[in-house]
């Protein structure tokens, strides 16, 4: 429900930024739809329950500002149904999000998973009697190019997802402890009567280390171990460049080791032996090849160029 | 164990534990917020906030990592010579009021698949690299210097006819206006380079013709083949002739808007000419230095350094014809592109705009070293120490293709590329990183010194720095 009118931005401000969107005239887009447009930004930006209230004007222009105000007044137009800013979205969007959309989902998937975005823009779906149109939900905090991005991550993660619900439950991928567990109880037929003892204290060791680091020093470590994205993509993801965020991974894994081997060590009471135990047992349960991992995928492995820890795995 | 060993249960380790984090579901930011959080436009307090969610949230990650996968797609460089000719083909392609009321019917899907699209524009750069390595440097720049001794000109790979790269450009060709005069003002530091560069000095180009010296050499003749459009030739074999230096600094073209346009239009309308009449081009251009245009410092080109005119001049007139004719509809190809579009479209056509710029050239000189800088076209920085002679890539910290160029003086000049690059120097040896105001292309950079500049982002929007890039300010537009 789109806040009332007046209450954030002011008709002369919107005035002021629709001229700064330099919207053509054949959309016949007006300053009081502007408004609302605008106001439903301000109020999602300035919704959580931290906000001060009232809102200081400065910091309100200084967000307005910050909008991207031509691609807000396209959504707005088309928003509203105007046939020649559709138009003018489609001209200009339509092959790069068919081609962000290849990228996502694959050549089979991509054309639906576009087309069923290309729907929802367009306002097929309704919502008590009226028509909704997803461009209602963009605020222009970033590009219309990244949001539209964004939703097809969105939608085709959530799909893979629910997909993945349905799947057996014997998949290895899905459980790999387990079954490795499984496989590792068939290769090894005298285990260790601590092995599993060691591996829960390692796991656990692990995960309190990792709870303990800096939230991007573990968004790092999850997006290079379980996104398997480049150095380079990270870097786009946390503004760094590659060689940072390599130097930076390194350095959280080796973090992540101290930390480990000083609560086993420490904590734990293990000796050095029983700690090399411990690795070598957690290497046989949860084996990663990172390689195989990456070449695994499409993408080429630019990791390869920069870090000591690719090096250290490519060492067998 | 070995200690490799160890870090691959480390790995495997980490990767089972990090991948164990469920979804946070209910508090997962939206489209919107994922989207400014990628672009780095949301507040200090909002990123530090969500990044304590996504760490935590699988659900978050997956999502960002579909996203920035989706982007670099996305973001992977149309080659230029299709993007010039899609820029020629589509000139009004940039999101403009007028384009609204024509709109265009979006291209066949089939063109943007990028398994033919890659083979094929990489074929066609290949092309194109090494005709402007043929036309800049002659042929020899193909060799590497202990072929150039044996290695003769014939071997240089055939072209194909230039109608098949830029066919489009003849439709545009006509939209041209007649070059602006050359600018005023060519070097005023370069008798001070010239005198710090150990080889002596050619004979001008003038002298050398006028002179018409009585025993030319036998393998190479003085007076070139008179097929020769020397229109283009000119203009691109000397150091000078590919510079847009003007009192030691470095003129970036295309850049910004409205540089590009006097040069290119200026070599578009070069007509071929007779032997003579390009002699007395080029003399009348020396002569005319004092003419206005400050803003086709590009131009200034030809009489810039003469001496280097002189040398290449057999060279360039040994290629062929054909090759020649090729370069001069590659500018044509361009022109439209680049001078034919208001700053704004440029603006808002990244890709195109950036492409089709980075074609051109530009020298810089750094007269305490005496060296020379030049941007080529497929986005390196190449350092002459022999007036221009030859070339060799420049280390660089960065790999992204370098865009635009600043120099405010002769020791210090900025550089700004793809993927939020700027490096910059203060001696012209060693290049610093510095750190961008938002990750995304940039398109131009304007510097005052080595601490102040300003760049241009790809959406249009401009930083400002005073410190060095310590701290970037965005300004209002």
């Amino acid at each position: 429900m789109p806040p009332s009118p007046a209450q954030f931005v002011s008709l002369a401000m919107a005035e002021r930024l629709l001229r700064k969107a330099a919207a053509p005239e054949l959309w016949n887009l007006t300053a009081e739809q502007f408004q609302v447009t605008l106001e439903r930004s301000v109020a999602r930006r300035f919704s959580s329950p931290a906000a001060k209230t009232p809102l200081p004007a400065p910091e309100i222009e200084r967000y307005l500002e910050s909008l991207h105000a031509a691609e807000l007044a396209l959504a707005c137009a088309c928003s509203a149904g105007n046939e020649a800013a559709w138009e003018h979205f489609v001209a200009e969007y339509r092959p790069g999000l068919h081609r962000a959309a290849r990228a996502i989902a694959g050549e089979s998937a991509a054309r639906e998973l576009a087309d069923s975005l290309f729907g929802d823009l367009f306002g097929l779906r309704e919502s008590e009697g009226m028509r909704r149109s997803l461009f209602d939900y963009f605020h222009g905090r970033s590009k219309l190019t990244t949001w539209l991005h964004a939703i097809l991550a969105q939608r085709h993660v959530d799909e893979i997802r629910r997909t993945r619900r349905m799947e057996p439950l014997d998949d290895p991928e899905g459980d790999e402890g387990s079954a490795q567990a499984h496989s590792m109880a068939h290769k090894n037929p005298s285990p260790d009567p601590e092995r599993a003892r060691y591996l829960a204290m390692t796991q656990a060791a692990v995960q309190a280390a990792l709870d303990a680091l800096h939230p991007r020093d573990r968004l790092r470590l999850a997006y290079y171990y379980v996104e398997e994205l480049t150095l380079l993509e990270i870097g786009k993801l946390l503004g760094e460049h590659e060689a940072t965020v390599s130097r930076k991974l390194d350095r959280a894994r080796q973090d992540v080791r101290r930390a480990v081997e000083a609560a086993l060590r420490e904590g734990k009471k293990l000796s050095a032996s029983q700690l090399r135990l411990c690795f070598e047992y957690a290497r046989e349960e949860w084996p990663f090849d990172l390689t195989r991992a990456l070449s695994a995928t499409n993408k080429t492995p630019k990791w390869r160029k920069f870090s000591g820890i690719a090096r250290t795995n490519e060492g067998e | 164990m070995p200690a490799r060993d160890d870090d691959k249960a480390m790995d495997g380790l980490l990767r089972r534990s990090l991948a164990r984090d469920a979804a946070k579901a209910g508090e997962c930011p939206d489209a919107d917020i994922l989207a400014a959080y990628y672009e780095r436009s949301l507040d200090a307090d909002e990123v530090a906030g969500y990044e304590q969610h996504i760490s935590q949230c699988a659900l978050c990650r997956e999502h960002l990592a579909a996203l920035v996968r989706a982007e670099s797609a996305v973001e992977i460089p149309a080659e230029p010579v299709l993007v010039a000719a899609a820029a020629l083909a589509q000139p009004a392609k940039a999101a403009t009021p007028e384009r609204v009321s024509t709109p265009e019917k979006p291209a066949p899907l089939w063109v943007f698949d990028w398994r033919w699209l890659a083979s094929a524009a990489a074929a066609l750069i290949f092309a194109a690299v090494v005709y402007v390595r043929v036309i800049q440097h002659g042929p020899t720049a193909l060799f590497s210097r202990n072929e150039v001794a044996v290695s003769k000109p014939q071997t240089a790979p055939s072209p194909p006819p230039a109608e098949e790269l830029y066919a489009p450009a003849e439709r545009l060709q006509a939209n041209h206006e007649s070059p602006a005069n050359p600018p005023a003002t060519l070097k005023s530091n370069l008798p001070s380079l010239q005198k710090k560069m150990a080889a002596p000095p050619p004979p001008s180009r003038a002298e050398k013709e006028s002179a018409a010296p009585p025993a030319p050499p036998p393998a190479k003749p003085a007076a070139p083949p008179p097929r020769v459009s020397p229109g283009p030739s000119v203009a691109r074999t000397s150091p000078g002739a590919s510079s847009g230096f003007i009192g030691g600094a470095m003129a970036r073209r295309g850049t910004a808007a409205g540089t590009a346009a006097p040069r290119i239009a200026s070599r578009q309308q070069t007509p071929a000419p007779s032997t003579s009449a390009k002699t007395a081009q080029s003399e009348q251009r020396a002569a005319s230095g004092t003419s206005a245009g400050a803003a086709s410092a590009t131009a200034a080109t030809a009489t810039a350094t003469p001496q280097a005119d002189a040398k290449k001049e057999s060279e360039v007139a040994d290629a062929s014809a054909q090759s020649v004719q090729t370069t001069a509809a590659n500018d044509q190809a361009k022109a439209p592109a680049v001078a034919g579009a208001p700053a704004g479209r440029q603006l808002s056509s990244l890709s195109q705009t950036v492409e089709v710029t980075a074609a051109s050239e530009a020298v810089y000189v750094a007269e305490k070293i005496g060296a020379l800088y030049r941007v080529t076209p497929d986005g390196l920085v190449e350092r002459s120490s022999d007036g221009g002679a030859t070339w060799r890539p420049e280390r660089l910290k960065t790999k992204a293709p370098i865009v635009a160029a600043s120099a405010p003086s002769g020791e210090i000049c900025w550089l700004v590329g793809r993927d939020g690059t700027i490096l910059v120097t203060k001696n012209a040896k060693k290049w610093k990183k510095i750190w961008p105001p938002a990750a995304i292309d940039l398109i131009a950079v304007t510097a005052q010194d080595a601490k102040s500049a300003t760049v241009t982002a790809s959406d249009g929007r401009k930083f400002s720095t005073t410190d060095g890039g310590k701290t970037w300010k965005q300004l209002k537009q």
